[in-house]
């Protein structure tokens, strides 16, 4: 049998995979990977949103795409929508939703659930989430003593601290916390901690 | 056109299965409903990570199984070895640089050939069904590829779960297409089986007109396996229902199949021993089955992957939480897994205190024989 029959599959498979592949190779070099919020990501929300309206992952591109024009309503009545799907495969939307509720100061329940329901489902996932305090560590050893008592948290495998500069001029931390594989969560400890060593 | 020709009053239908008519319903057309089932059931009470455990527990197990039927039978050793040989390393290396330099393009090749092969695989089986009865003509075996191709891609055309992952990636790639066009495809889609099925039956007419036989069992299976894939694809939103129910058709099947041609080939010595042989045969399915966990266990501790999930979601090395009361603090992963790794060792001296205390009496007869 001649090679090129013996070896067609791969011929053909690859052959296929040169012309994609080197397009994907060609396009990279000159611009940026399509993004979700440019004209094009756009364009493509309004296609999923007629195509596949009902699926939670078009209700999420869709959310996504409000939350970035500034109607937080409307991202929130997509996520819930999404979310009453039980989509337990987009850990994206998952995380998202919990970050969400962090971010606008939810009741801690709704945040535990929203963290454990990402967790729960995708344990070993490496994102993390941030949690934004008004005002950080004055000196080295309340940043230090704030770190020892996340650190301590069961369910946090590793944080930081950091500060970031706000328009108003006023200077919130934030908290990038990487979650221990497998572990259920509670915010309280982390508004506990803070509330310890940052008593103000 | 040649035909298996029946004779003139015959019936032109004629059964035969694969295994025999009780394991068929189980593994080829009783299967993909129960596997639905089980896919229904754990969307409704276990976590996305079920997904990992089923991909442990049955897809790389059945990888195994395709390593021993080509790398561990001698025969097909020394009939395929080039390509054996030369395959892998073209693959490997081309997924890496596909990794490097196109890591798109590699993704959608995976999911393509991933589609390519499952269609493949309920092909073949099909194939087997018109070789066991005797069915068909020459040119069946093509018109049954070009059915399992028609069904499977207008299923991926149509499927919202589907549709949406390949205008999402189309996207991804700078090919925007409208929603339009979307529809179009989705009519001509539709059309185009319309045409295809209508010709598959007057090929089915033609053959039964030439005396030819039709196995209705063939056609149970791919009405079977296409249930499993357009129920899961098309009647849930779930990538989890899918790809639990898709694995277990697929990895199952495809493990039941092998296992039972390198049992017939071992039970009527047809061909020479080898590993297969080591796995194979009268009273070695337990070590097919072992040895397939093994491999996944393996494979699973080499891509640094935790074996938390083997576990479903339920099983695992998660974190003790603190008792507070007794003033027992809390464990994280890494100490989780250091008191599971004690466990072990506890448990096997335990095991051999308690195996030596029964198998070494020397007042046992049996035992003095060996001493």
């Amino acid at each position: 049998m001649p090679w090129f029959q013996k070896y067609r599959l791969l011929l053909v498979i690859y052959g296929a995979c040169l012309v994609v592949g080197g397009r994907e190779w060609w396009l990279s070099r000159g611009s940026e990977p399509p993004g979700w919020f440019t004209e094009d990501g756009r364009e493509l929300a309004e296609v999923l949103a007629r195509v596949t309206p009902d699926e939670a992952d078009t209700e999420f591109i869709q959310g996504m795409q409000s939350l970035a024009s500034g109607d937080v309503e409307a991202y929130e009545r997509f996520l819930e929508e999404a979310l009453a799907e039980n989509p337990k495969h987009n850990d994206m939307l998952l995380r998202f939703h919990a970050q969400h509720l962090i971010d606008t100061g939810a009741d801690w329940l709704a945040i535990n659930q929203a963290l454990n329901r990402w967790r729960i489902n995708h344990p070993f996932d490496v994102e993390t989430i941030n949690y934004y305090i008004g005002a950080g560590p004055e000196t080295e050893l309340e940043f230090a003593t704030l770190e020892d008592a996340l650190a301590r948290v069961g369910w946090i495998e590793r944080v930081w601290l950091e500060p970031i500069a706000a328009e108003d001029g006023a200077q919130p931390w934030r908290i990038v916390i990487d979650f221990t594989d497998g572990a259920v969560v509670d915010i309280r400890d982390v508004t506990r901690a803070v509330g310890f060593v940052l008593p103000g | 056109m040649t035909t298996h020709g029946n004779r003139l009053g015959e019936s032109p239908f004629r059964t035969g299965y694969i295994l025999n008519p009780r394991l068929d319903l189980v593994w080829f057309l009783g299967l993909p409903f129960l596997a639905v089932a089980i896919a229904l059931g754990f969307q409704m009470w276990l976590p996305y990570v079920v997904v990992a455990s089923v991909n442990l527990w049955i897809t790389v197990p059945h990888h195994y199984a395709g390593w021993v039927r080509s790398y561990g039978m001698p025969e097909e050793w020394a009939r395929f070895k080039d390509r054996l040989v030369i395959g892998p390393i073209v693959i490997f290396g081309l997924t890496a640089a596909g990794l490097t330099w196109a890591p798109i393009t590699l993704l959608l090749m995976v999911t393509a050939w991933d589609h390519q092969h499952s269609i493949m695989q309920q092909h073949g089986f099909s194939r087997i069904y018109d070789f066991k009865a005797g069915a068909g003509t020459p040119t069946t075996g093509r018109w049954d590829l070009a059915l399992h191709w028609s069904l499977y891609l207008n299923m991926f055309i149509q499927a919202p779960m589907f549709r949406h992952l390949w205008i999402r990636e189309l996207h991804r790639m700078q090919i925007p297409i409208s929603a339009g066009f979307v529809e179009t495809l989705q009519r001509i889609s539709w059309l185009a089986l319309g045409i295809y099925l209508a010709c598959y039956a007057v090929h089915l007419w033609r053959l039964v007109a030439n005396g030819g036989r039709i196995n209705p069992i063939k056609y149970v299976f791919i009405a079977a396996s296409y249930f499993l894939w357009y129920f899961a694809a098309w009647h849930t939103n779930s990538i989890l229902i899918y790809n639990v129910a898709h694995r277990i058709m697929h990895g199952v099947q495809y493990m039941v199949m092998v296992y039972t041609f390198m049992r017939r080939k071992a039970d009527h010595k047809l061909s020479r021993p080898g590993f297969w042989t080591r796995v194979a045969g009268r009273g070695k399915l337990k070590w097919f089955l072992v040895a397939g966990g093994a491999y996944a266990i393996v494979v699973q501790l080499l891509i640094n992957r935790p074996l938390d999930e083997f576990g479903f979601g339920v099983v695992n090395f998660a974190p003790y939480a603190a008792i507070q009361n007794f003033n027992i603090a809390g464990l994280d992963y890494a100490a989780s897994y250091a008191l599971f790794a004690e466990t072990l060792i506890a448990a096997y001296a335990l095991t051999h205190y308690y195996v030596d205390s029964f198998i070494w009496k020397v007042r046992d007869k049996s035992v003095q024989k060996g001493l």
